[in-house]
């Protein structure tokens, strides 16, 4: 009986449309996978995980969620490797949920525009079809993972050539020096102009 | 530096410390280089500074700091006669929530340390009885605290500057405060704005160099993670090194106590615990110190019952498990219009302690400071999950057009508040549910008290007119709601002279188990105004002192 301190799981989404087989990820497994999806993504391989057409609705999907403007949205910032990184990975077992889920939005696809995939449809219908289901655990899933798309370590998969941190204007860099902000820039030349303070340098007595 | 020992389990040592977190580490650190054979018994690994990363996803997501909760499961109910359950999957944070490993929780703290002010030690004796509560002094004042608080500043690196609230200081902070953040200087703007007096924040965070510690570099992912320059002052980085330098401690981890056992004169002689195989080891020992946090303290001593104990070690009361505070806590958010890149640097930099004490007029007990930080939207996913104001669209042109604006412009400011201490919120014993090692899990049983809910939404209208004040573009409110959780887990194995009402002794020494010290936030009479670690430590070098003295004159 020994805890694998090493194992990686799943704590908290926020979405409530969690597989508790996700708690099984081992984290070789996804460190694992994460380098043949970055691997696949370089040399345009197929998914490791994904089928082509299911990759594609996916795509579209998460296309809604954070759409192409005039900065890269979903697709450009390649979450598709995430979500294919993913499921192969540290949220093993979603897929379970996620295909035939995908399933039942392909067959009402079918079923309002005669068409086979919801990849195929124009961005109008798409939104209004997603608006039905935003509550749902397909959506909210597919949400959560474009987010980690987006903006998790590139060793995910996901977030290529740091674009999803570009676009919210975050740097992930371990040093950083002052001013970090506006409204603290002032202080720092403030501070540095003024004569050392003497405050931390004395005995205090402040009591009341 | 000396080699770590490694003692044989059939031998006594002078002391096991079980658990090595914020006041854990503390012990080890005191009672070795006082010259004690130590072994510490950690349930969770040893990871070091470059163990750390900054991977959302493996931090925050997969909690890999924490204890798995598939195997260490939790249950919760607000009210005793309820049935606890564990939390549905999703909803969050375990009921108790700490961090496993070398250093426990101060290795992902935020490190806001706060002394307590001389009231808090007698706020019964000057505001009266409350009802349905035990609200009571604790039996030793500010002043006798105080040296061991200074020794928290220097020893353990606290940055900081004096405020003018603050209690007496025997000496200066040993490092200046760290540099301000927009969060800060918003802060310190609007309360100023409103006639109050934000001061800087006193954090266990280096901004020079420090006991051959180096400073912080403001790489952001701090409160949450582990740091990665040993910056932070955790017990891991401040106090374990020392007492490994000793050559008198040895560090066990990956070992989980299992219970305490005593021999016929109801001594503490064995330490019963699983190693890192799963293989049951007792330890000997001539002392034992319990350092394993509000949760897990508790729940080892009513684990540990024998004919002597039959409702648990020590628990002669019926106390242990009982008065469980949580530190009450109001949330508000806010956007501005210009850059602040809370993702930048450390939590907090600037608090206001205007409303600390509590006032009569306001009609209920309680107080609190405020601080402004980014809180988890520091970190890329959870902003982009969270962060945005409810009304707004989630997904879209628009959320993303959000998400582009606001992940460098938003803040949060928290209002960290009293907890009353009432028998019915407890850490007990779950009478159905078992962890991987077959022990009753952690039943969490907890309802603020009204006062509580009162003094957050009080903090919270504070909270609200500051960020008015300073000019906010749009702010919102988290709801102030009954807690289900949280990680200040205090006052499961009270002090107190009483034995009939408290489980250890001013001195931390069971009232019933003569060589059994309970030391950590576990001991605490009332709850302070949310800060709590900075008193757990001071309170841990106080009580290695005291161990000391009874050690060396026979007393254990
Ligand atoms: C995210 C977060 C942020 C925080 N920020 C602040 C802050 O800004 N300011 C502040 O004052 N406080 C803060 N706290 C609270 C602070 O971390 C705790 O108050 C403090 O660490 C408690 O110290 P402790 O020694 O009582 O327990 P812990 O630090 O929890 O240490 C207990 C140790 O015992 C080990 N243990 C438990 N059971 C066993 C067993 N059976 N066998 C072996 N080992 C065991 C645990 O693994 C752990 O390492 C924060 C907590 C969290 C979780
Ligand atoms: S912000 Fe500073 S103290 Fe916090 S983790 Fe980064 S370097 Fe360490």
């Amino acid at each position: 009986m020994q805890t694998d301190q090493s194992r990686r799981r799943f704590l908290h989404t926020g979405t409530g449309a969690v597989s508790a087989s996700w708690l099984a990820a081992q984290w070789p497994l996804a460190l694992k996978a994460a380098e043949q999806a970055a691997a696949a993504r370089d040399s345009q391989r197929p998914f490791q995980h994904l089928g082509t057409a299911e990759a594609k609705d996916f795509e579209a999907i998460a296309a809604r969620i954070v759409p192409t403007t005039d900065t890269p949205g979903a697709r450009e910032i390649g979450v598709i490797y995430y979500i294919d990184t993913a499921i192969g990975g540290w949220m093993e077992g979603v897929e379970q949920m996620l295909r035939p889920a995908l399933a039942d939005l392909n067959a009402t696809v079918t079923e309002r525009y005669g068409a086979q995939h919801f990849h195929l449809l124009d961005g109008e219908a798409q939104d209004a079809l997603l608006g039905e289901i935003e509550a749902g655990p397909l959506f909210q899933t597919l949400r959560f993972m474009t987010l980690c798309g987006c903006f998790a370590l590139p060793s995910y998969g996901g977030n290529r050539n740091r674009l999803g941190w570009a676009l919210i204007g975050f740097d992930h860099r371990h040093v950083w020096f002052p001013p970090f902000g506006h409204y603290d820039a002032g202080h720092h030349e403030a501070r540095a102009a003024a004569p050392a303070p003497r405050q931390h340098s004395e005995p205090q007595r402040h009591g009341r | 530096m000396a080699g770590s020992p490694t003692y044989p389990t059939r031998e006594a040592v002078d002391f096991v410390v079980i658990g090595s977190g914020a006041a854990g580490g503390v012990m080890a650190r005191e009672l070795s280089v006082a010259g004690f054979n130590v072994v510490v018994l950690e349930q969770g690994p040893y990871r070091r500074a470059h163990d750390f990363t900054h991977d959302e996803i493996g931090v925050v997501f997969q909690g890999e700091l924490s204890l798995d909760p598939a195997e260490h499961p939790q249950t919760f109910r607000a009210r005793p006669e309820q049935n606890a359950e564990v939390p549905p999957q999703g909803a969050g944070l375990p009921p108790a929530w700490y961090a496993a490993g070398v250093g426990g929780s101060s290795v992902h703290f935020t490190g806001n340390y706060w002394r307590f002010r001389p009231v808090d030690f007698k706020e019964r004796s000057l505001l009266g009885e409350i009802e349905g509560t035990t609200f009571a002094d604790w039996p030793l004042t500010y002043e006798e605290l105080e040296p061991y608080y200074t020794r928290v500043d220097w020893e353990i690196g606290v940055s900081g500057a004096p405020g003018p609230f603050d209690p007496p200081r025997s000496r200066p902070y040993p490092v200046p405060p760290l540099p301000l953040k927009s969060s800060g200087a918003i802060l310190e703007r609007g309360a100023k704005a409103l006639g109050l007096h934000p001061q800087v924040a006193p954090m266990a965070i280096l901004s020079k160099p420090h006991n051959g510690r180096p400073a912080c570099i403001h790489c952001g992912f701090c409160l949450g993670f582990g740091c990665e320059m040993n910056a932070k002052s955790s017990t891991l980085a401040a106090m374990i090194p020392q007492a490994e330098a000793t050559g008198r401690c040895e560090i066990r981890t990956g070992c989980t106590v299992m219970r305490l056992e005593h021999d016929e004169r109801g001594r503490i002689r064995d330490v019963v615990y699983l190693d890192e195989n799963g293989v049951e080891q007792a330890q000997r020992t001539r002392a034992a110190v319990l350092s394993a946090n509000g949760a897990e303290s508790a729940r080892l001593l009513l684990l540990s019952q024998s004919a002597q104990h039959p409702d648990g070690m020590a628990n002669g009361s019926g106390m242990v498990g009982k008065n469980l505070m949580f530190n009450a806590h109001s949330a508000t958010h806010a956007w501005f219009e210009e850059p602040l890149n809370e993702f930048k640097s450390v939590q907090c930099t600037r608090i206001v302690h205007d409303f600390y004490e509590t006032d009569p007029k306001r009609g209920f007990y309680g107080g609190g400071g405020i601080d402004a930080r980014p809180l988890v939207n520091s970190w890329p996913i959870l902003f982009a999950m969270g962060g945005i104001a409810p009304g707004l669209p989630t997904w879209g042109a628009e959320y993303k057009r959000l998400l582009e604006r606001y992940f460098t412009r938003n803040m949060s400011v928290l209002g960290n508040c009293t907890s009353l201490a009432m028998e019915r919120n407890s850490i007990s014993l779950d009478p159905e549910l078992k962890d991987v090692f077959g022990r009753p899990a952690v039943r969490v049983t907890y309802e603020d008290h009204p006062d509580d809910l009162a003094t957050a939404r009080f903090m919270q209208d504070q909270s609200v007119a500051i960020l008015e004040a300073a000019g906010a573009q749009r702010l919102w409110r988290d709801e102030v709601r009954p807690s289900t959780g949280g990680p200040h887990l205090l006052g499961t194995c009270r002090m107190g002279d009483d034995p009939d009402r408290s489980v250890v002794d001013r001195y931390h020494r069971a009232h019933e188990v003569n060589n059994l010290f309970v030391v950590d936030g576990s001991n605490f009479v009332t709850s302070g105004r949310g800060q709590p670690t900075m008193t757990i430590q001071a309170l841990a070098f106080r009580a290695a002192e005291h161990m000391t003295k009874a050690a060396r004159a026979g007393e254990i």
